[in-house]
């Protein structure tokens, strides 16, 4: 077995509802993220994403399977893994900078250290000016860019990212896409990228993992064979616009088995 | 055309709102002090109509009298430390209890009938008990002071800490932070405006609590006072102290209203 990256062994995860029942959210999922790759996973909604990447985390035990990561089985968080989640995750009554260096002190880094790291790494994610502000005064995209900012700042070999441009609109997801990108390229972390926006897969990730309605399975793994660093221009490109379609086309039909499956889809008998 | 104006039209609507509220800026204090003084109107106009209620003034004068010879202070001295030394025991047992029934699934299923059944029973049938456990004194108050305290601290901290943010806490346990970690830079703060919410009204139930029990049975204290001017008929003594306790209380709610309005805000 693959010694360095993150891989995932035929991952199953089974959830106990309030009731008392089971409900399988994750069936098998194996893949690897080698070191310092981005990869993208994309499906429908409730097919399990999330509860993949706390899985990965060390937040959440599969019931069958599991991963390694550089050559250790995860059996809770790690310090070299970090996770940016889905919903807000910002101390509403800290400042940014507060925010930001929330990881270090809770590891026991002095005050004038972290805070010192952290107005540098604020900067990076373009929150220059902010530092002080609350959460309250901050947009839903500069909040999400706090959360990155935080998981940044632990230097982690693995970042964790579960929608973290989900409330933007297309534009400014794309402009911090590509700052993330940007930010990725100099640091060269491993990247496990939550989406369900295509062109936002594509145009970040080396591969993209398609994922099947829950109970899920990886559907195909797309290997992105565009240049990098990636430019605005490469969205214009013939293989873009192939890679895209082709995510876009197992994508739908995965979609529309989502729908069906909890009713919503039925308009013939 | 027609919608440019339109939104222009709305545009300097919403900009007259603010100045309106801003012109009439003194509505807010003016009203809460006419409450008080209204209410000090109708007293001096209604106290010559019986025989019952003494006018204000003897009323307040006797008060001062209160502070001027020294006679009030025994019984201040007495309720307070009883309210104060009782609310503390109380809020030391509440909050930890509260924090951890709010945490933990399964110590709520179990105590929660439990506690919410308690709390329907008056806390005042205890006291007796107190008193034979401890004779009538100090003691006995303050532990009836600290059961009356204990139980809304316990039920709205539990409350609020059960609304602490599922993702907030994904986020504690993701940077590996320690259980004392997790409670003290996550959860209360969080919840830190609900917690004030139950320990402001613990605090009230307190003074209520050390006034109902010197009614009862107690060696001093304002409420023994207000028993004993009732008995004595010393109405002007009756309605001063009982004057002194409200605005005791009044004031001692504003500042933890303020303390917690202050929290929210942050
Ligand atoms: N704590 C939980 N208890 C029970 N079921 C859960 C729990 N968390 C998630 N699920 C279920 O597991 C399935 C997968 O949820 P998950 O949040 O991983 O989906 P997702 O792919 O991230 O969806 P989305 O794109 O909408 O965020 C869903 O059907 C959901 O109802
Ligand atoms: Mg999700």
């Amino acid at each position: 077995m693959q010694r360095t990256g993150v891989v995932l062994d035929r991952v199953g995860v089974v959830y106990t509802t309030n009731d008392g029942g089971s409900l399988e959210a994750v069936r098998d999922v194996s893949g690897v993220v080698a070191d310092g790759r981005f990869v993208s996973l994309i499906g429908p909604s409730g097919c399990g994403k999330s509860t993949l990447l706390d899985v990965v985390g060390g937040l959440l035990r599969p019931a069958r399977g599991g991963v390694v990561i550089n050559g250790e089985q995860v059996s809770g968080p790690r310090r070299d893994t970090a996770m940016v989640f889905q919903e807000d995750s910002t101390l509403h009554w800290r400042t940014v900078v507060g925010n930001v260096a929330f990881g270090l002190e809770i590891a026991g880094v002095g005050r004038r250290e972290r805070e010192a790291r952290a107005r540098d790494v604020i900067k990076l994610v373009g929150l220059a000016g902010f530092e002080d502000r609350h959460p309250r005064e901050l947009s839903g995209g500069m909040k999400q860019r706090v959360a990155i900012a935080r998981a940044l700042l632990l230097d982690p070999r693995i970042m964790l990212m579960d929608e973290p441009f989900g409330a933007l609109d297309q534009q400014t997801r794309m402009f911090i896409g590509r700052e993330l990108l940007r930010v990725w390229e100099e640091t060269r972390k491993s990247v496990l990228f939550v989406t369900h926006d295509i062109q936002e897969a594509v145009y970040l990730s080396d591969e993209v993992w398609v994922m099947s309605a829950r109970p899920s399975v990886i559907k195909s793994k797309i290997a992105v064979d565009l240049d990098r660093p990636r430019a605005p221009g490469t969205m214009g490109s013939r293989r873009f616009h192939e890679l895209t379609s082709e995510v876009w086309e197992l994508l739908r039909v995965e979609s529309e088995k989502a729908l069906d499956a909890s009713g919503e889809l039925r308009t013939t008998p | 055309m027609s919608t440019i104006e339109t939104s222009t039209v709305t545009g300097l609507d919403t900009v007259s709102y603010p100045r309106a509220a801003r012109s009439r800026r003194w509505l807010l204090p003016a009203g809460r002090v006419a409450v008080p003084v209204v209410a000090l109107l109708l007293w001096l106009v209604l106290a010559p109509l019986t025989e019952l209620v003494p006018a204000p003034i003897p009323t307040v004068k006797e008060a001062w009298d209160g502070f001027a010879t020294g006679w009030i202070y025994p019984g201040i001295q007495a309720t307070a430390s009883a309210v104060f030394t009782g609310f503390a025991l109380g809020t030391a047992f509440a909050f930890p209890a509260g924090y951890l029934l709010g945490r933990s699934r399964y110590l709520n299923r179990v105590f929660e009938p439990l506690i919410t059944g308690t709390f329907a029973i008056p806390r005042i049938i205890v006291y007796p008990i107190l008193l034979t456990l401890f004779g009538v004194g100090f003691q006995a108050e303050t532990g009836m002071v600290a059961i009356s305290a204990f139980f809304p601290i316990v039920m709205s901290t539990a409350a609020a800490v059960r609304q602490a943010s599922r993702t907030l806490l994904k986020l504690g346990r993701s940077l590996n932070a320690s259980r004392a970690q997790i409670a003290m830079k996550i959860v209360i703060p969080e919840v830190a405006p609900g917690i004030m919410v139950g320990i402001r009204i613990g605090f009230s139930i307190s003074f209520i609590a050390a006034i109902i029990a010197e009614f009862f049975a107690a060696k001093e204290g304002l409420g023994l006072m207000i028993s004993r001017a009732h008995a004595g008929l010393d109405l002007p003594r009756m309605y001063a102290i009982v004057l002194l306790v409200m605005i005791a209380a009044f004031g001692g709610n504003m500042i933890l209203w303020w303390a917690e309005r202050r929290l929210r805000r942050s």
